[in-house]
């Protein structure tokens, strides 16, 4: 199996890095960085799927840029085998976000076949929405069901788009999914600016998005991904729509009409006043919610606030 | 020089130099972990080359919005946090200083400055992007200065010797102009068709098509930024300005007054920003 | 007289015009020695700069303003709607040394 774009590799042991170029290069052209920081450039501009890191040196630095990197779903994808030395004690996984990791007198026998196992195994993880990155139903479940059953206390936001539809009708497909491309990183920006640890945004499909977070933040954050939505809608409309402020679009009948610009439209629920047992319960509350809060006209958040 | 073979070489440049007194206070900014992002958007967008890479990362196919982004403030909220620390942590100086390279920096500023006060007084809705444009508008000065140093050098002594603008310099030595090397490098990195026209147009803003206010607005901004003496743009007189483009902005005296006003306050404190505070 | 931005106002400066509010009422009149506490209420308003008295340490003279501006409009000054501009800077330079 060959390396459709190049894998990076991160080290300053002259020793390891010949050897690794020597045995890969029967997969892929390897590119080489002396730490994680001068590497940047080349990640942002060709999101490799591969990175091995050598954990030797420069540790500190080299893992805080990896784990702020590997947090973002766009390059959370990208595997990553870390070199210990062999010495060397293992850290907690949890501080150091890599996919697999080897010993370095393992190198010479197993680096090409890990490698390929890797590849491989991202090949087969298609759980997370192709188009947003961002994880799809099977994760949204589990993750809801898990809070769940450990008695969190947890707000559930449903997001979706209005006039997504005449949107998509009048520019095609490719404009609206740069829309849902934005809607998908400003949430996920929003939700873990306000709330870096134990959020969670996923993409139910089309123009459905979800996202959990802190009772006490949630309200908040969702008036402000609003707030910006509409801040950066009229981006994604050709100049005169956007002047005017409308379109000209068909409805569902298929006859001609005028359609306002898209807005934002958010429910969200949570258990603090009351219990829900099961996910299919609280995702119930909360796309009723937002269903009240599309019937308001432009961009509109509307909270929960039943006891019962 | 053969203009397709500078456009080849031009386009080629992935990445450019700040000044040094921006990387110091950039380093702040990126250690601070409380800061936020509109803190972080004010800083970027008060320098040229930190807002061109940011808008070039999010512009790029791998974001998914080619051509579309062209406000700060919106590309931070699309790359979040730890991308915009990370892109920011690549940033580097000029390895050789050429001494009226601070005096570009201010003078980009204060274009962008002038560029949205000019822009809020005829009420255009987007304010910001026109002030992007403004502060992009000399990119093309900066990408020359890095790629061809002993030629530019040429070109301002050219325009020193014999009284030319540097406008006139570049198309004597070069064939081309800033402007057209500006609108090729926001070509190549995507940047939205809006910004490349106003860096192509901003010393002919009546050839612009599509933008003829936005455009004139810039070119407004460039000229009033130099006639107060702001910044250095390396001319030492300021240019004519172009009458169609100040009759289509119809600007009484008093509108100049307040804008000349609004001006003078903004640019203090820009001053501040870039050369103050050197401790 | 000269323009001061509210940032870089400081102690014992002497105020050369009245500072109006947003309704044009007169918070401080001519004269006034500024105080920190002054200085500080003057920042919560909307307000950008203040006439003090006196030149810039370091401030050029009205002559010398106006020789650089000369310098600047030199060879264009002539030419359609440049000496509109320039006449406006130039009634602005006379006005702060008025």
């Amino acid at each position: 199996m060959k390396a459709s774009r190049p894998i990076v590799v991160v080290s300053r042991d002259i020793v390891l890095t010949s050897d690794i170029d020597r045995l890969v290069r029967n997969i892929s052209s390897p590119l080489f960085f002396r730490d994680m920081k001068s590497s940047l450039d080349f990640i942002y501009n060709c999101n490799p799927d591969f990175l091995l890191l050598d954990i030797a040196e420069d540790r500190d630095a080299n893992v805080r840029i990896l784990n702020d990197l590997k947090s973002d779903p766009i390059f959370g994808h990208m595997s990553v085998l870390a070199v210990f030395p062999d010495d060397c004690e293992l850290p907690a996984w949890r501080e150091l976000l890599a996919d697999d990791y080897i010993r370095r007198s393992m190198i010479e026998c197993e680096l090409l076949k890990r490698i390929e196992l890797s590849l491989f195994r991202a090949e087969r993880i298609v759980q997370i929405n192709p188009l947003t990155s961002l994880p799809g139903n099977i994760t949204i479940t589990r993750q809801i069901q898990n809070r769940l059953d450990k008695g969190e206390k947890f707000g559930v936001a449903y997001a979706d788009i209005d006039f997504f539809k005449p949107f998509n009708d009048r520019y095609g497909f490719g404009r609206g999914d740069e829309v849902l491309k934005m809607v998908g990183r400003l949430i996920l920006n929003m939700v873990k600016e306000q709330q870096p640890q134990g959020s969670f945004v996923g993409h139910v499909g089309g123009d459905d998005f979800i996202y959990i977070m802190d009772i006490g933040v949630i309200e908040e954050t969702s008036r402000k991904i609003a707030d910006y939505f509409d801040k950066m809608v009229g981006t994604f409309y050709d100049a005169e729509d956007r002047e005017q402020r409308k379109i000209q679009s068909v409805d569902r009948a298929g006859t001609g009409k005028t359609f306002p610009l898209m807005t934002i439209s958010i429910g969200i629920t949570h258990n603090q006043h009351r219990e829900f047992a099961h996910y299919s319960e609280i995702s119930t509350v909360a796309s009723e919610m937002k269903h009240v809060s599309k019937k308001v006209a432009g961009s509109n958040i509307q909270m929960d606030r039943r006891k019962a | 020089m053969d203009p397709k073979l500078l456009r080849a070489q031009i386009e080629r440049i992935d990445t450019l130099p700040t000044i040094p007194s921006v990387l110091k206070k950039l380093l702040a900014v990126i250690e601070n972990p409380k800061v936020s992002l509109t803190e972080v958007g004010n800083f970027i967008q008060s320098d040229p080359v930190l807002t061109s890479r940011v808008l070039k990362m999010v512009n790029s196919p791998i974001y998914g919005f080619p051509g579309r982004i062209s406000a700060v403030q919106q590309a931070l909220i699309l790359l979040g946090l730890n991308v915009v620390r990370g892109l920011l942590l690549g940033v580097s100086v000029f390895e050789v200083m050429q001494k009226s390279m601070v005096g570009l920096w201010e003078h980009s500023l204060g274009c962008a400055i002038a560029a949205r006060i000019i822009a809020k007084k005829k009420n255009i809705s987007e304010p910001e992007e026109i002030s992007i444009a403004g502060l992009l508008h000399d990119i093309g000065k900066v990408v020359m200065i890095l790629r061809y140093k002993e030629e530019y050098e040429e070109v301002i002594k050219e325009a020193e010797t014999k009284d030319l603008l540097i406008i006139e310099a570049e198309k004597s030595i070069f064939d081309i102009t800033h402007a057209d090397s500006g609108s090729w490098i926001a070509k190549r990195w995507n940047f939205p068709q809006s910004l490349v026209e106003i860096i192509e147009y901003h010393h002919k803003p009546s050839l612009s098509r599509s933008l003829p206010m936005q455009t004139a607005i810039v070119h407004l901004a460039d000229l009033l930024t130099r006639s107060v003496g702001f910044g250095f743009s390396g001319d030492n007189h300021v240019p004519a300005v172009n009458p169609a483009a100040w009759e289509l902005l119809n600007l009484s005296d008093a509108d100049l007054r307040d804008i000349f006003d609004e001006m003078d306050d903004a640019f203090s404190e820009a001053e501040a920003f870039l050369i103050g505070d050197e401790s | 007289m000269r323009r001061v931005s509210i940032g870089d106002l400081q102690a014992g400066m002497v105020v050369a015009k009245p500072i109006t509010n947003e309704a044009g009422m007169v918070m401080l009149s001519e004269g006034a020695a500024l105080t920190d506490s002054l200085i500080r209420r003057l920042g919560s308003m909307e307000i950008g700069h203040v006439f003090v008295e006196g030149d810039a340490p370091d401030a050029k003279s009205r002559d010398e303003r106006l020789a650089d501006l000369e310098m600047r409009f030199r060879k264009t000054g002539q030419e359609k709607y440049m000496d509109t501009i320039k006449k406006v800077l130039k009634a602005r330079i006379e006005e702060v040394y008025k």
